[in-house]
């Protein structure tokens, strides 16, 4: 074999090699932000399961305002199967557009039912309903940071996917679609009492 | 802000500390080694003068002395240092001697609703810093305001806040507190601040070393009374070479610390997104509430507090608290 076949099998060698090394790469990426979804998962399936217990106790004190309590078990039940699509497929956008619609809605049935505490005070000051709220405000919070992690994650595989070359081998070896975020409508400003500044 | 990059920061100032410690440690020995060796010569000559005397040491035995002297002052140091060094490696070892008591979260069904949230706090920066769950203490005893992580590395770090800080504080004000102690870990701090501390406490050896020398210059014996004198002026000499490394050794753990507070406090914001929390108990710092720990073993241990727990400014090792507030509102300091 001539010099010029040796130096085409080297470059197609080499192109190989390279092909491989942004393959691995971007599968590595996505199992992290796979695992970050595991995180979320794992949360959210905890927040759900609060959830009954909530509605449960608070039946007892809220017999007239029953609508805003089907609200919120509906709202569950939505977003116990989104879990379940997304948990498939994560980072894929319908289902985490799903996900985050499920979310959003139980955010905002919660938001209202929170409200309506406000007006029965001795649901308030029930001790079951007191380690209940700190419950889902914790469970809250560990889905804000997983969340964080896992948007964190998407980005650095979404980045490193557009980038080039990447962008042109992504394409052939299954890795030609940017992951999806997890965002949450206004579930901050929902679940925060009105802040007072002085 | 990247952590990877601050673990590479601690671990060059730790290496800068080691080189100097070691520099340290030879010039202690060295000087308690010349001591020795003063105070030989002088005793020969004092016996050399005395009428009739005949046996002398001979130099091979005064070298040999000096070096065991030598020896044995850098190897003292030495122990002292890796005792403390593994006794404050263990962040649970540590909380314990500070008096705290553990919460596991797993089986307690009588914890207080501040110690649940409390626990729940932690549990929601372990997420929120990619960090395994340290073990949870209370140090139940303090009333002030105050919170401190310890170990080595993120298996076998610990925090603990004082119940002081649980029942004056906000769930979002003890958050921004644990987030911060979190950042310590993130960063290596605790490691960094152990090895400055048991560094430091090393060269305590020296004291033990010069009262030694204040005993034999002082008791009884057929001696001189020169070499009395210079013995006792050796052991002050030791003393003060002691006083002298353990003063400069906590002025410069002091600095180290100050600027590993200011990291914290910014990794803290890192991981909750949220600076007003650390901010608001900062001002009910401000506001008078105190971070007093009244534990004796607490003095050693300022470094590792969130606030000040007590002390001289001088040797203060953290920040003030109106410039810790303006680095979290993101205002340049003056």
């Amino acid at each position: 074999m001539g010099t010029e076949t040796w130096i085409v099998i080297g470059i197609v060698a080499i192109a190989v090699v390279y092909v491989i090394h942004v393959y691995n790469k971007l599968t590595s990426y996505q199992t992290q932000y796979e695992n970050g979804f595991a995180q979320i998962e794992t949360q959210l399936k905890r927040r759900h399961d609060l959830i009954p217990n909530l509605v449960n106790t608070a039946k007892g004190y809220l017999e007239h305002e029953a609508s805003v309590l089907t609200e919120v078990t509906e709202a569950r039940a939505a977003a116990e199967k989104a879990v379940e699509a997304a948990h498939d497929r994560p980072g894929n956008p319908e289902t985490m557009d799903l996900l985050s619609r499920a979310e959003s809605a139980l955010n905002s049935g919660l938001g209202r039912l929170n409200a309506t505490f406000e007006a029965y005070p001795d649901l308030k000051a029930d001790a079951n309903m007191r380690q209940l709220s700190e419950e889902l405000a914790t469970t809250e919070n560990r889905v804000a940071y997983a969340r964080q992690a896992y948007n964190d994650l998407v980005q650095k595989y979404n980045e490193y996917r557009r980038s080039f070359p990447p962008v042109m081998i992504g394409k052939l070896v299954g890795h030609g679609q940017d992951a999806r975020l997890l965002e949450f409508e206004d579930s901050e400003a929902i679940q925060k009492a009105p802040e007072v500044s002085f | 802000m990247d952590f990877r990059e601050q673990q590479d920061l601690a671990r060059r100032q730790t290496r800068i500390l080691v080189g100097l410690y070691v520099l340290l440690l030879i010039v202690a020995a060295a000087a308690v080694g010349g001591l020795v060796w003063l105070a030989l010569t002088l005793g020969e000559q004092a016996q050399a003068n005395q009428p009739g005397a005949v046996s002398s040491l001979p130099t091979d035995a005064t070298w040999q002395a000096v070096a065991w002297a030598a020896g044995l002052t850098g190897g003292g140091i030495l122990l002292v240092t890796l005792f403390r060094w593994f006794t404050r490696s263990d962040g649970a070892k540590v909380a314990q001697s500070l008096g705290g008591r553990e919460l596991t979260g797993a089986g307690e069904t009588n914890l207080s609703p501040a110690e649940r949230q409390y626990l729940n706090v932690v549990d929601e920066m372990a997420i929120a810093a990619a960090l395994p769950r340290p073990r949870v203490f209370v140090l139940d005893r303090e009333a002030g305001i105050n919170a401190f992580a310890a170990g080595t590395k993120p298996e076998n770090a610990a925090v603990a806040v004082t119940q002081g800080a649980l029942d004056n504080l906000s769930r979002d004000e003890l958050a921004g507190v644990v987030a911060h102690e979190f950042g310590h870990i993130a960063n290596s701090d605790i490691k960094l601040s152990v090895r400055v501390a048991a560094m430091v406490f090393g060269f305590t050896f020296l004291f033990f070393v010069a009262r030694w020398w204040f005993h034999v210059g002082v008791g009884p014996g057929r001696r001189d009374a020169r070499l009395r004198i210079a013995m006792l002026v050796g052991a002050a000499a030791i003393a003060l070479v002691g006083l002298l490394t353990v003063f400069f050794g906590r002025i410069l753990q002091a600095a180290v610390s100050r600027q590993r507070e200011f990291l914290a406090d910014a990794s803290a914001v890192q991981f909750t997104r949220y600076p007003d929390g650390l901010k608001s108990a900062f001002e009910k710092l401000k506001g008078g509430a105190s971070s007093r720990v009244e534990s004796d073993a607490a003095a050693e241990m300022n470094h590792a507090f969130l606030f000040r727990a007590g002390g001289a400014r001088l040797f203060d090792t953290h920040p003030p608290l109106d410039e810790r507030i303006r680095r979290l509102e993101g205002q340049p300091s003056p």
